[in-house]
């Protein structure tokens, strides 16, 4: 059997129909449908050249050929089923189209009518309506079909009804009326047309009721307010910052309790072997699987703060309220989460950068973190500002907060412009989910994982390197002392490299070896800094009143008498010359050797020409030495 | 593309939607503020999100926790994320 379609404008229809392609959005029916008017006279083929499977069958009631497509919401092809949806329509010209319509979600389904109705002539079956009518939003048929001008029937697939219709529907097949000229747009353009033609078809036939509001939606009103978001956002950012300190720190300082007790206990194990021996396995490897050790519990707690955050719904809203802020810099609002965490830790901030959707823009954030001067540093603005501006210590460690958000902002505006110059500029758009309750499941499985990368590929990098610091201390580079016994600082290989690298901060005000060690030490731990300055002159109290003095004397003498300016200028340069050991490990496991050690070096170079001009011009004017 | 999309459109839905999505929320949300019916609102964020003009939240997920669960216990509402398979 054939039958004669009628055209109605806009093209010209085959004078014949020998197939009817069966077309629709997903779990509409249409695969029950295709059974009921096939029965047992179908096969199951894949489309050419792909694995996707097409049933074949004949219409029961017509004798035509009928095939059932794969659901699809668009003719603009994202999976390989949807490609075969329109490769198959492109290639059957002398086939109609049965566009199978959900009542119940209209507008979807009107819309892939319209991309099909634009080609061929098409018929409409109608199901779902038992759903729409439920909803009270069933849509009148007869003027439905009026409107569109093609044939539209009521089925219902399971029970059979309105069978007998769709034959003489298919039969009637036309192309759709009014539709807008499409043919050589590009596909976005092309949309917008034919969902105007929708809301155009929705608005004649029975104008829709406003959708009404959700709980996420009442709760996103004030959320997205800046008024109220703003500050609520601030304050799930000062929690983030909690727990980076005073939440993880507490947890860090018993690992690193239990990992010296246990060094402790591994040195009496080993008295009796050689010095060398003990001193390497102890002090540089299970210090260093300490160090890892120590780090995880921060990690483990970030990660779950994360994943609570990003789960329920919250991360996204925060990436839409900070999103003007950190566009400046080339960055989207999510950007900000992994920068504020770094003013706790700089570890988990570059951890954190996975949240961000590009490579790109994860690397660039990733290059500012280090410059968010971590709660680490802390310690060595408290000494200095202490010991040098007792009366305006709060004013000096402020103001190295400060620059470091100039550093961060400078960096990434000076960044953007150059190897990132085709990072984003335009708004985040991103459609926000509803909120929901966070699978905890998945969030322990995922936060495991996570953890286990941390301590293998990072932790590995940070144990060998430890190694080699305790060998180049362990190491005599002049006195009388041998390999493994208790080398002094000084007269080690270490003290002489930081010897060999301290007249570089001369234009700096600090040219001394014991400043350029505490240097090379903070480059393993920041907060380690000051321990090394106390084991370089001996001190066992390491305040301001204690160390203080001694580091007062030193650096009036290499500063020429501007103490204060070459105290000023060392905290710039621990503020700013590079990531600590962990922090350099997770940039290397996450962005590769060679932008890490880009880098490391972009900030020891931006370090050091900010010491060198804080030292100059503080030297210069009054009150700073 | 947005703008250039706002300058030339005869219809004016999708302007209407991509605005919205830039002040933030959800399809729902969006359909309420424009007045367009919940399913063409659905459809016209997906033809966006395919062309890339916008991102679906779930879609970026880096740090979602459901990628770490098994297949069978994956919420259904996961079906459509790609990062989720």
């Amino acid at each position: 059997m054939t039958v004669a379609c009628h055209a109605t404008g806009g093209g010209t229809p085959p004078a014949e129909v020998t197939a009817v392609l069966l077309v629709g959005n997903p779990n509409v029916g249409k695969s029950t449908l295709f059974n009921t008017l096939t029965g047992a006279r179908q096969s199951v083929m894949n489309a050419p050249g792909t694995t996707v499977e097409l049933h074949h069958g004949t219409w029961r009631a017509t004798g035509l050929a009928l095939v059932d497509l794969p659901g699809t919401y668009s003719l603009v092809p994202r999976t390989p089923d949807e490609e075969v949806v329109r490769d198959t329509l492109e290639g059957r010209p002398d086939a109609v189209a049965l566009v199978v319509v959900d009542a119940s979600a209209l507008s979807r389904s009107l819309y892939l009518l319209a991309q099909v109705g634009t080609r061929r002539p098409v018929a409409a079956a109608v199901t779902m309506l038992d759903v729409a009518r439920a909803r009270g939003t069933a849509p009148d048929l007869a003027r439905l079909e009026e409107i569109l001008g093609v044939p539209v029937v009521a089925v219902d697939p399971r029970a059979g009804s309105g069978l007998a219709d769709l034959a003489d529907a298919v039969g009637r097949a036309r192309l759709l009326r009014g539709l807008p000229e499409t043919a050589g747009l590009p596909p976005l353009e092309a949309a917008d047309l034919l969902f105007g033609w929708v809301d155009g078809v929705l608005a004649r036939l029975d104008p829709p009721a406003p959708a009404p509001q959700t709980r996420s939606d009442r709760v996103d009103r004030a959320l997205l307010n800046p008024w109220f978001g703003g500050p609520v956002f601030l304050l799930a950012i000062w929690g983030l910052f909690e727990l980076t300190t005073a939440v993880a720190a507490p947890v860090m300082d018993l690992v690193d309790g239990w990992v010296s007790a246990l060094a402790d206990a591994a040195r009496a194990g080993m008295a009796g072997a050689p010095g060398w021996l003990s001193g390497m396995l102890v002090d540089g490897v299970l210090v260093g699987v300490g160090t890892v050790a120590t780090f995880l519990p921060l990690l483990a707690i970030i990660y779950v703060a994360l994943a609570l955050l990003e789960d329920s719904g919250y991360l996204a809203r925060a990436a839409v309220l900070a999103d003007r802020f950190m566009r400046v810099i080339g960055l989207d609002g999510r950007a900000m989460l992994p920068l504020v965490i770094g003013f706790g830790c700089n570890v988990p901030a570059v951890a954190a950068t996975q949240t961000l959707p590009s490579a790109r823009q994860r690397l660039l954030t990733g290059l500012l973190v280090p410059w968010t001067t971590c709660a680490a540093r802390l310690p060595v603005y408290v000494l200095l500002a202490g010991a040098f501006f007792p009366e305006h210590a709060g004013t000096a460690i402020f103001g190295m907060y400060l620059l470091s958000l100039v550093l961060v902002v400078g960096g990434g505006l000076v960044l953007r412009r150059t190897v990132f110059r085709e990072v984003r500029r335009e708004p985040l758009l991103i459609v926000l989910p509803a909120y929901q309750r966070p699978h905890l499941r998945g969030i322990a499985r995922s936060v495991w994982a996570r953890v286990q990368g941390f301590a293998i590929k990072a932790g590995g990098i940070i144990v060998v390197t430890l190694v080699l610091v305790w060998l180049l201390m362990a190491v005599p580079a002049r006195g009388t002392a041998a390999v493994g016994d208790d080398v002094p600082v000084e007269d080690s290989l270490y003290g002489a490299v930081a010897a060999s690298i301290a007249p570089a901060f001369a234009p700096a005000g600090f040219d001394d070896w014991r400043f350029s060690a505490s240097l090379v030490t903070g480059f393993v731990a920041k907060e380690v800094a000051v321990g090394a300055l106390a084991q370089s002159y001996a001190v066992a109290d390491e305040s301001a009143d204690g160390l203080g003095e001694h580091l007062r004397t030193t650096l009036d003498a290499t500063s020429g008498g501007h103490g204060a300016a070459a105290a000023l200028a060392y905290m710039v340069f621990v503020l700013g010359y590079a990531p600590c050991l962990a922090t350099a490990s997770e940039l290397w496991r996450r962005f590769g050797g060679s932008w890490t050690l880009r880098m490391v070096a972009l900030q020891l170079s931006v370090a050091w020409l900010a010491a060198v001009a804080v030292f100059q011009v503080g030297s210069r004017i009054g009150g700073l030495g | 593309m947005t703008a250039d999309l706002a300058r030339t459109r005869p219809s004016g839905v999708v302007a209407r939607v991509v605005d919205e999505v830039g002040r933030g929320g959800t399809p729902a949300a969006i359909a309420a503020r424009t007045g367009l019916p919940a399913d063409l609102v659905e459809g016209v964020l997906a033809e966006l999100v395919a062309a890339g003009v916008v991102e679906a939240a779930c879609s970026s997920g880096a740090t979602c926790s459901v990628a770490a669960l098994p297949r069978a216990e994956r919420p259904i509402t996961c079906a459509g994320c790609p990062l989720a398979h």
